[in-house]
């Protein structure tokens, strides 16, 4: 199963969501965001190469505490990748790995409707920041453009009230809320999922929620 | 129960097709317009995806009643008449087929929504969707580099920006880049200017240069070499641009100052200029110059083609003065009467 982590806006923290989830699923997660790659990389073979045709999808699969294919960092790799091989190479990381989850590019272009397209489910994460639930609903449309249904709602970096019924009206679906904790600020950068690093905290339970949510859209 | 008309033109041994399709009935019908040339079809594309519809053969969708639909394709094949096969398939369906794409095999044309139904996806043909949908994300392209005239500008600049910002006390020598269009202009304008002042910097650098006593434009000339513009190291040929003002770096000579070389030319003469000091300053070297220039040129293979090289650069060169001195005479002996023109005009 192949799932889309979008958000439409930069920074209500659509990778921090898709690695999280990913380590809560066991599914391995890709960096689908060519131009501004932010999982955690390495050495290796990245998804800039396997748009490219210089690798298999599953030669850049590494492993860690959670299964990640990240991307390069480079213009000229971006440049060179090619949009449309996304949906063979999130065929090979599935078939490698299981499940997937996407962490999808913000804005409404290619790049962001290639993971959308392919993907079984969304996954539409939004913040209380301002307008982010204007971009959160422009995302879910462009889903159903590209006929992928709405898996579910992340309402992020919550930290007082979270204005649950208003996102879940205006998404059309359930919303999980996860709150804002510095476990979860710093679990991408470390690489260290909070479902491990602290397992029965509050974010920990929350992103268990988001990944249940997901499984039930199998 | 369709009418069909097309049109066919031929530009540069590609055919052009455009048809057009009209639907008199009150309902929607298929249409199906297969390529009757003797050739591929080559469909309109959009980010390298072939726009819905099309496949190898043609095209199949749907025209709207009453409607009129257009469309076009080239063909690398000889005009033939006619070069289309326009089938009606009946009474469309209504709701989602929008493209009778379910009518053939899958090839990347298929509305990605069909993928929901408890079919095996087809995941590609969901990214091409995605790709033809949306608008093109890569990032822009480079700003475009002047060509580099030298072959061999890539593996030399890098060591030669290397050399220079290794070695600060040639940099101060060079006194910075900006007058290399000054002498490249000095040394197009004769021939024998050029031998001089090339010479005379290997004076200054302690080499073993030096035979004609100091002309003016050594300490510039030697800024053509090393200590243009640190940005990239494929660049290192085209210190023109990067400089564009003239002569400031003092000793420039005499009418040639304020000349401006064109880019490309300055580029040239620049990756000539460097295969002449290596080529001097291998002459008659000590090892520690010799060592020096191995070094910058990375390693005695890249060296191998000198000679011919500088044969080459030196015919180029002699050439090109006879005709920049015919060609100036030309130009000087021009006289255009701007103001009587205008009275014509």
């Amino acid at each position: 199963m192949i799932v889309a982590v979008a958000g439409g806006k930069g920074g209500v923290g659509k990778s921090t969501v898709a690695y999280n989830l990913g380590a809560s699923l066991d599914a391995a997660v890709v960096d689908a965001d060519l131009a501004m790659a932010d999982l955690p990389a390495g050495r290796g073979p990245d998804l800039h190469d396997v748009l490219a045709g210089r690798a298999e999808a599953r030669e850049a699969i590494r492993g860690g505490p959670v299964r990640l294919l990240p991307c390069g960092r480079s213009l000229a790799g971006a440049r060179a990748a090619e949009v449309s091989r996304l949906g063979d190479a999130l065929d090979g990381v599935a078939a490698e790995c299981g499940d997937v989850v996407v962490d999808c590019p913000s804005g409404l272009r290619a790049d962001a409707g290639a993971p959308l397209a392919v993907a079984d489910a969304a996954l539409v994460v939004t913040s209380p920041r301002r307008f982010a639930l204007a971009d959160a609903v422009r995302t879910r449309e462009l889903a159903r453009e590209l006929g992928t249904g709405l898996g579910g709602v992340v309402l992020n970096r919550i930290v007082d009230d979270a204005p649950v019924g208003a996102v879940e009206r205006a998404l059309g679906a359930p919303a999980v809320v996860v709150p804002a904790d510095p476990r979860l600020g710093r679990s991408v950068r470390e690489n260290e999922p909070v479902v491990a690093a602290a397992p029965d905290s509050d974010p920990a339970a929350a992103i268990d929620a988001v990944a249940e949510r997901v499984r039930r859209c199998r | 129960m369709l009418d069909a008309e097309w049109n066919l033109t031929e530009v540069a041994e590609v055919a052009l097709v455009e048809v057009s399709v009209h639907n008199p009935t009150a309902v929607d019908r298929r249409v199906r317009v297969e390529n009757r040339l003797d050739g591929p079809t080559l469909p309109p594309r959009r980010g390298g995806v072939p726009e819905r519809g099309w496949d190898a053969d043609g095209y199949a969708g749907v025209v709207p009643a009453g409607g009129t639909m257009r469309l076009g394709f080239a063909s690398p094949a000889p005009p033939a008449e006619p070069p289309v096969a326009v089938e009606d398939g009946g009474r469309a369906e209504n709701d989602t087929a929008g493209d009778g794409a379910e009518d053939r095999e899958g090839n990347g044309n298929g509305d990605p929504g069909s993928h929901g139904d408890g079919a095996a996806p087809d995941r590609a043909a969901s990214a091409a969707a995605a790709v033809r949908l949306l608008d093109d994300a890569a990032p822009p392209a480079d700003a475009l580099p002047v060509p580099d005239a030298d072959a061999d500008a890539d593996a030399e600049g890098e060591a030669t920006a290397a050399a220079t910002t290794a070695d600060g006390a040639r940099r101060a020598r060079a006194g910075g880049p900006s007058a290399t269009d000054a002498d490249v202009a000095a040394s197009v304008g004769s021939v024998g200017t050029t031998n001089g002042s090339a010479t005379a910097e290997g004076a200054g650098r302690e080499g073993p240069g030096g035979t004609d006593g100091g002309t003016a434009p050594d300490g510039a000339t030697r800024a053509g070499d090393g200590g243009d513009s640190g940005g990239g190291g494929d660049d290192a040929g085209a210190p023109g641009p990067a400089a564009g003002s003239t002569g400031d770096g003092g000793d420039a000579p005499g009418p040639a100052a304020d000349v401006e070389v064109p880019p490309p030319v300055a580029a040239w003469l620049a990756g000539v200029e460097r295969r002449i000091d290596h080529g001097e300053r291998l002459t008659d070297a000590s090892v520690v110059e010799a060592a020096a220039v191995l070094d910058e040129r990375g390693g005695v293979d890249a060296v191998a083609d000198l000679p011919d090289r500088l044969a080459a650069d030196e015919a180029a060169l002699r050439a090109l003065a006879e005709r920049a001195a015919a060609l100036a005479e030309r130009a000087g002996g021009t006289d255009v009467p701007l103001a009587a023109l205008r009275r014509l005009a």
